[in-house]
């Protein structure tokens, strides 16, 4: 497509991948951002990604910021690969670390944002199959439910209890030892 | 409602988040009824994710929320417990209810079951999809020798159903510390009834005999502990007297009294006595009614005294069996359990036979046969933390590729050999190893982070000094090193220690200890000679008095510190960061952040933590402190 010739800039080895949106749009990244997501790494070695890979599951805003995850990630990555086998690993993690910080902020930032863009997150994460943002927004989620009641839960996201007493009753007699 | 945002927006990094969802809810409140429920319409997977990252009760509790989430905990990965600390102020309550109660459960019972339950009921509900386990975590706060079913349960479980290509153990069996030999900064935060002891040990080392005083007493608690075992492998230099005289204690209770009598005058015996008090309360305890400082250590010790000297003394009768402390003999299936990535054991004893040991029986096996054999049988291991496990002895860890290897308190190690061509994160805790081979490190110039504590005694003698420097010989590859002993400085600046290594690569150093006298001036800038690189440096400074009027702080201000007149190239070039930690204003620690400050040219972040005490104290320090600073753009925050 359009995108095959753009990466001109970029030396050979950074050969560029498109994705496409559920809704139609473009987004060209790198292949080091894009294999960040395994499913995106299968499709790239199977070489079925001439013409563009379609994310149909995935809608442009949030392709894009899964891309702004994946880019800042993926220099990281490329440290990590760099440093574990040549010699000057030292200055090189140095670097890193001071990196690792950086991202940590980038996180906290990146989880910013509302419910639904949050879930449609994971969603993404899951359907791309990457890892850390898939442990980063499910975490998240987590700790929004950390020590909280069954019934402080249901409120907070809306979950209608359609168990009858009984049920729960039985539930409850089930998995005693979390009631403890 | 407004409860629960109010809890919900307290979390400062959530603000903007918050904003959001508050309007969602406002809108949703507002179609009336028509909420949408996002989190249920996630796929299992996911839910099982999400609540993979609670502890386990929590995530079971969600089995009531709506019937969408009734058997999502079957496919959770991680199962996760840690008992909390209240249970054992409940099993502390009344030694008599206890006694009656021994023989039937044990105190943890209640939640040893509650593991097994989570793991069946996990297990139970899996028929529609198997995700396999991948991580055990497991932390108990006092184990008891009858739990070893329960936990050898809970580990049959959690193997079986962990089928996929990796899993997690860590299991931990005390939730706090055991290992009683504290270094300086040890009763930093312990609790008052062991102030007593501590401040003995400040004592010592103040005064002028330090080998004499300090070096006797910890030798002597050292060998208790190995008597205790049953092993007497060790140099035996005054081990059986001891473990004879403790014995002798154990009889007769008034000689209790006595050793406390003994503590101003004696210092020599003053240290090893305290100890042996401890053991004493322990024996009346029971193991339960014990402070926190009484730990596994004193006990396995008192305990297998109790059997090997004085078998007449009831010892034979249950007390003596279930209510000492618990080692957990890692049962078979462990031992081969190829998918095994990262193993974190604490407390623990190997070896074959997987029923319960009791420790006087050790003397009939070779116990590292057993650590040795799971290691060989789990060739992924990539993380290994080894804690406390006393009977390990030897040990050669050359088939797997570790990448982390942790040694904390395993104090009877005869020869631990690693491959370290891998390891990047190093953590020991111990004495300084005698000899070479003691723990011997192949390969381990990839050693980037490296954490060193120094235990019990510190190394002051001649010979120990050698053994030190060859010790740290094998981290001089290494860009984080934090290094605890007593003494911070570990009496490098001592005329036989010959020279502290030359980290070069070395970029981070955290120095943790007490800052005694001007001679320690001496080696924080033997250190920093010889770490040209260095960037941040990070002063832990153990308090040294702990003051009448209940603060920290002091500050002569007749006495102006002398610094010496030295320099070190990484405070010219490269040091950007200090951080003084605990900063009491002693002339000692007052010399050291001079000194600093005004050879640092190129600082630009100092950061002082300061003890509680009075605001007046604190300014004056800061006052003084920021006058010291070389360049005044440096970033100062003081705390």
């Amino acid at each position: 497509m359009a995108s095959a010739g753009s990466g001109d800039e970029k030396a050979a080895a950074a050969a560029m991948i498109t994705l496409i949106s559920s809704d139609n749009e473009k987004f060209e990244v790198t292949e080091a951002t894009a294999t960040l997501s395994q499913t995106i790494r299968h499709m790239i070695e199977d070489g079925c990604t001439d013409g563009g890979v379609p994310l149909p599951n995935v809608t442009s805003k949030i392709l894009a910021r899964v891309i702004e995850y994946c880019k800042k990630h993926a220099t990281a990555a490329a440290g990590e690969e760099g440093s574990s086998s040549s010699f000057s690993d030292a200055a090189f993690l140095e670097v890193d670390r001071a990196f690792l910080e950086e991202l940590e902020e980038f996180d906290d930032a990146f989880l910013e944002v509302d419910r639904a863009t949050l879930f449609d997150l994971i969603l993404a994460a899951n359907y791309l199959d990457i890892k850390g943002l898939l442990n980063l927004t499910c975490q998240k989620v987590a700790d929004s439910v950390k020590g909280k009641t069954p019934e402080q839960i249901r409120e907070m996201y809306n979950i209608v209890n359609d168990l009858t007493p009984e049920e729960e009753a039985e539930i409850r007699r089930e998995t005693q030892w979390a009631f403890e | 409602m407004d409860g629960l945002w109010k809890i919900y927006t307290s979390r400062a990094s959530l603000v903007v988040g918050n904003q959001d969802s508050m309007t969602i809810t406002m809108e949703s409140t507002m179609m009336g009824g028509e909420k949408r429920d996002l989190l249920s319409e996630l796929p299992d997977g996911i839910l099982g994710h999400i609540l993979s990252f609670l502890p386990s009760e929590e995530a079971g509790r969600a089995a009531v929320l709506s019937r969408r989430w009734r058997d999502v905990f079957a496919i959770v990965h991680t199962i996760s417990f840690e008992q909390p600390e209240g249970e054992r102020e409940l099993t502390q309550l009344d030694d008599d209810e206890f006694y009656e109660a021994h023989d039937m459960t044990s105190p943890n019972a209640d939640f040893t079951h509650q593991v097994a339950a989570a793991l069946l009921s996990r297990r139970r509900s899996a028929g529609r999809v198997d995700v396999p386990l991948r991580r055990l975590r497991v932390s108990m706060f006092r184990y008891a020798d009858w739990d070893s079913v329960m936990v050898d349960n809970c580990l049959n479980y959690a193997l079986r159903s962990a089928t996929g290509d990796e899993f997690h153990l860590d299991l931990r069996l005390c939730g706090v510390s055991t290992c009683r030999r504290d270094n300086g900064d040890g009763y930093y935060d312990t609790q008052e009834e062991e102030d007593d002891s501590s401040c003995d040990e400040v004592d010592d080392i103040d005064g002028t005999d330090i080998v004499g005083s300090n070096g006797n007493g910890h030798t002597e608690n050292y060998n208790v502990v190995h008597g205790g075992w049953g092993s007497g492998v060790e140099d035996g230099m005054d081990g059986t007297n001891v473990v004879g005289d403790n014995a002798n204690e154990y009889n007769d209770d008034d000689s209790y009294d006595e050793d406390d009598d003994s503590d101003g005058t004696d210092m020599v015996g003053g240290d090893g006595n305290e100890h042996m008090e401890n053991d004493n309360i322990a024996h009346g305890g029971w193991g339960w009614g014990v402070e926190e400082g009484i730990d596994g250590m004193n006990m396995v010790g008192g305990n297998a005294n109790e059997h090997s000297e004085n078998e007449s003394d009831g010892s034979d009768g249950p007390d003596g069996l279930g209510l000492g402390w618990g080692i957990y003999h890692v049962p078979r299936i462990v031992f081969r359990f190829v998918a095994l990535r990262t193993l974190c054991l604490q407390i623990f004893s190997f070896d074959d036979d997987a029923h319960i040991d009791l420790p006087y029986l050790s003397k009939t096996f070779e116990p590292w046969t057993g650590i040795q054999r799971l290691i060989s049988g789990c060739p992924r291991l990539t993380d290994l933390t080894l804690e406390e496990c006393w009977t390990i002895k030897e040990v050669s860890i050359t088939d797997v590729k570790l990448s982390r290897f942790a040694l904390r308190c395993c104090h009877s190690v005869v020869r631990v050999t690693v491959d370290a061509s891998e390891i990047k994160v190093f953590e020991y805790r111990g004495m300084v190893p005698k000899a070479d081979s003691q723990l011997s490190l192949v390969g381990s110039h990839r050693i980037i982070c490296c954490d060193i504590d120094f235990c019990g005694k510190e190394p002051c003698r001649k010979e120990e000094l050698l053994s030190l420097r060859k010790f740290l010989m094998a981290f001089v590859g290494s860009q984080r090193l934090h290094l605890s002993s007593a003494r911070l400085g570990c009496h490098i600046e001592s005329n036989s220690f010959s020279g502290f290594p030359n980290f070069y690569n070395l970029r981070h150093l955290e120095l943790k200890g007490c800052l005694l006298d001007d001679l320690i001036v001496d080696a924080v800038t033997k250190v920093l000679e010889q770490t040209p690189n260095l960037e941040a440096l990070s002063l832990y400074m153990s308090p040294k008095i702990i003051s009448g009027n209940g603060h920290e702080l002091e500050y002569d201000t007749n006495l102006v510190p002398n610094i010496p007149n030295v320099s070190a190239a990484c405070l010219q070039y490269r040091l950007r960061q200090i951080n003084l930690v605990h900063y009491q204003g002693s002339v000692a620690q007052r010399i050291v952040a001079k000194w600093l400050l005004q050879n640092a040219a190129v600082l630009n972040k100092l950061c002082v933590v300061f003890p509680k005490g009075p605001l007046y104290l604190q300014e004056m320090l800061i006052m003084e402190t920021r006058g010291w600073s070389m360049n005044q753009s440096v970033n100062m925050l003081f705390i």
